[in-house]
């Protein structure tokens, strides 16, 4: 304890300067969202964009709201795509690292203090950031529920919601008039409320999400990791279809195209960077650490 | 301890499938607003709950009756009960006033149905389906309840026989949301589809139809021959009532014109989703004052209350507007949610309901106006 205190504390510049800035960043935030209010940043910063975007693609691209939503979908994926790459490179980074991380838990496993210090070196090393994977689909949540509330606005079953789409309609964009009301229904659907069959779209986003996280998934060497990503794996579709069999279908379809066009940039991603080569530690021969994927794997690894 | 994290995971994505069907609100059942009446002493409300209940005006709003009884009302069980079409379930979201006939009192509902209630024990006594949701309400001529559905149609019941009398309901091309204005001879309409329409009252056929050019979401008024209809393209549209023909038509407003118009004494009085109350002549649209600044959207129409119009906003503000100076008073400004229904007037006392399930009673000679609001616990 002593001999702890007495260790002079070294500063880094280049990390304090980072701190300060990342602190500063957050006290002109809360400075904005308290001056400004919470509820005026949702709705100028995203419902309005948003809601007024969908309502033009619907005016201009053949007064169709399943074309609407698929443009603007794609737009969104186009607009979010160097955050998607990084997300996949992330994950392949770590996928890369894992044959190291397993022999530092070998090494390790009795002192956590020492074996989080030496996992933190690795990510150092190794230019990943365990969470960075993370900001893609954190960024998704906000547009999830602003896209919904737009598109309940836009296709307006109640008069709340009509009241709704009035308010946040953009005053210049006088093509409203015309095109009210929309056209909500697609084959079936009446894109405003939820699939009435009620499981064709249920299943179409719970199995799109499931093949897409499936491919994005890296295998993991941890057995714990892999026992979390593989219930992440079912859980995420599950929540998902069970979202869309309360939520309007035109939610749906949006979940469905997304998760499509996310299959499609992953598996241009795979074919463009090539296989992933894990990154053996000299040991890796005479620990016989191998790559699990599963959690079933993992444990009979670990036994 | 693995099993346990797993566990731990699965729960907390349950958590947050749950907390964001909670947040997203869901796309089952749908909140209304509360929408009032006033016979005999009784104010008649169709709560935002979905709960329909008669309150005595004179006795701090006491609760006469609730449909369904409160007991039945609350609670987890409730969603669940809402799916059997016999259960005495909360109504899914009302939006148009209750209507007395007789003993009887008609709520329209967004699900599908015009139910009649006994108005002196509540007990239900019939209900009519519609094919969508019926979000305006009853208008109610020689014991014929007539009305508009999201289905595109029109209806015409017999409240004696609870059957249609025209061979079939008029349909027109998209949503009726308004209720219809009724004379001797016809039936008119505003509907989503751009389209005022004229029907026959006893055939239900059509006589004429205009096109506004823009959806109508609200009611016609019917007055002196003319219909005063608001559309989302900003304007109040006066067509004569006899052939459709438009009369004139306001410039572009602030906001659009959803609420029923009111007409008296040669003026036309109607407020705006962009905040404001104008006054117009009838004969030629020429203002009687300046419009009046409110603040928040004006969604339903003003009443006359003396010589003052009552409007209240979205943003939960009462008003009077003195109809000959156009002079504004705030009336009670501490109301909860907010006021998209007409409030209903009884000499110098006005019954508001609002978006968050309450019915306020107030009286406007009083310094403090409040008198009492229903539900009791919140003031």
């Amino acid at each position: 304890m002593s001999a702890q205190a007495a260790r002079p504390v070294q500063v880094n510049p280049k990390q304090l300067r980072k701190s300060l800035l990342t602190w500063l960043l957050i006290g002109a935030a809360i400075l904005v969202i308290s001056r400004v209010g919470w509820g005026t940043i949702w709705r100028e910063g995203l419902i309005r964009p948003m809601l007024n975007m969908l309502l033009f693609l619907y005016a201009y691209l053949g007064r169709s709201f399943i074309i609407a939503i698929a443009v603007f979908t794609i737009l969104l994926r186009l607009i979010t795509l160097p955050l998607t790459i990084k997300q996949v490179r992330a994950s392949r980074k770590m996928a890369e690292v894992q044959p190291k991380m397993a022999e530092l838990q070998k090494k390790y496993g009795g002192d956590k203090e020492r074996l989080v210090q030496e996992q933190q070196r690795l990510y150092k090393e190794a230019g990943v950031s365990p969470l960075g994977g993370c900001l893609p689909t954190l960024i998704q949540f906000p547009i999830w529920i602003g896209l919904y509330q737009s598109i309940n606005s836009i296709l307006a079953d109640t008069p709340l919601e009509l009241m709704s789409l009035a308010k946040n309609v953009y005053g210049g964009f006088r093509a409203i008039v015309d095109i009210l009301p929309l056209q909500s229904h697609f084959l079936w659907l009446n894109l405003a409320r939820p699939d009435p069959t009620p499981f064709v779209l249920p299943v179409l986003v719970a199995g799109t999400m499931w093949l897409q996280q499936k491919l994005m998934t890296q295998p993991a060497t941890d057995p714990q990791q892999a026992s979390m990503n593989q219930t992440m794996q079912l859980m995420m579709p599950l929540m998902f279809g069970y979202f869309t069999t309360q939520f309007s279908s035109g939610l749906a379809i949006y979940f469905v195209i997304s998760n499509v066009i996310g299959i499609v940039m992953q598996w241009a991603i795979e074919r463009l960077e090539g296989p992933i080569a894990p990154k053996a530690p000299a040991s890796s021969a005479a620990t016989g650490i191998e790559k699990v994927t599963d959690g079933k794997k993992a444990r009979k690894a670990k036994r | 301890m693995r099993i346990l994290k797993k566990r731990g995971l699965v729960a907390l994505l349950l958590l947050v499938a749950v907390t964001l069907a909670g947040c997203m609100g869901g796309g089952v059942t749908n909140p209304g607003w509360t929408v009032v009446t006033v016979q005999d002493e009784v104010v008649y409300a169709a709560l935002s709950t979905g709960q329909v209940v008669a309150l005595d005006a004179a006795k701090g709003g006491a609760a006469l009756w609730s449909y369904p009884p409160a007991s039945q009302s609350s609670g987890p069980a409730c969603a669940i009960a809402r799916r059997s079409p016999d259960s005495a379930s909360p109504l899914d979201a009302v939006y148009g006033a209750p209507v007395v006939a007789d003993d009887l009192l008609l709520v329209t509902s967004f699900d599908r149905r015009l139910y009649a209630f006994d108005r002196h024990t509540g007990a239900k006594q019939w209900d009519f389906t519609a094919e969508d949701s019926i979000i305006g309400g009853v208008t109610l001529v020689d014991g014929v309840a007539f009305f508009g559905s999201a289905d595109h149609r029109v209806y015409a019941v017999d409240l004696a026989t609870q059957k249609l009398i025209w061979e079939a309901p008029f349909a027109t091309g998209n949503r009726v949301w308004g209720a219809p204005a009724v004379d001797e001879a016809r039936v008119y309409v505003g509907s989503m589809d751009h389209y005022v329409y004229a029907l026959d009252r006893q055939t239900g056929r059509e006589i004429w139809r205009h096109d506004l050019g823009c959806s109508i979401p609200g009611s016609v008024t019917l007055a002196d021959g003319m219909l005063f209809v608001g559309g989302v393209d900003k304007r109040l549209h006066v067509l004569k009532a006899e052939d459709g023909s438009e009369l004139w038509k306001t410039e572009e407003l602030d906001g659009w014109v959803w609420g029923e118009a009111l007409v008296e004494d040669g003026y036309v009085y109607f407020g705006t989703l962009g905040g404001h109350v104008y006054g117009l002549r009838v004969t030629d649209g020429a203002p009687r004052w300046q419009p009046v600044a409110l603040e928040g959207a004006v969604r339903a129409g003003p009443v006359t209350q003396g010589q003052n119009l009552i409007v209240g906003t979205d943003a939960g503000r009462l008003y009077s507007i003195h109809k000959e100076t156009g002079e504004r008073d705030m009336v009670y400004d501490q109301i909860s949610g907010g006021i998209f229904s007409r409030p209903a007037v009884v000499g110098d006392r006005l019954f508001v309901g609002t978006a968050s399930g309450r019915v306020y009673a107030l009286d406007v000679t009083r310094r403090d106006p409040l008198l009492w609001v229903y539900p009791p616990s919140s003031k």
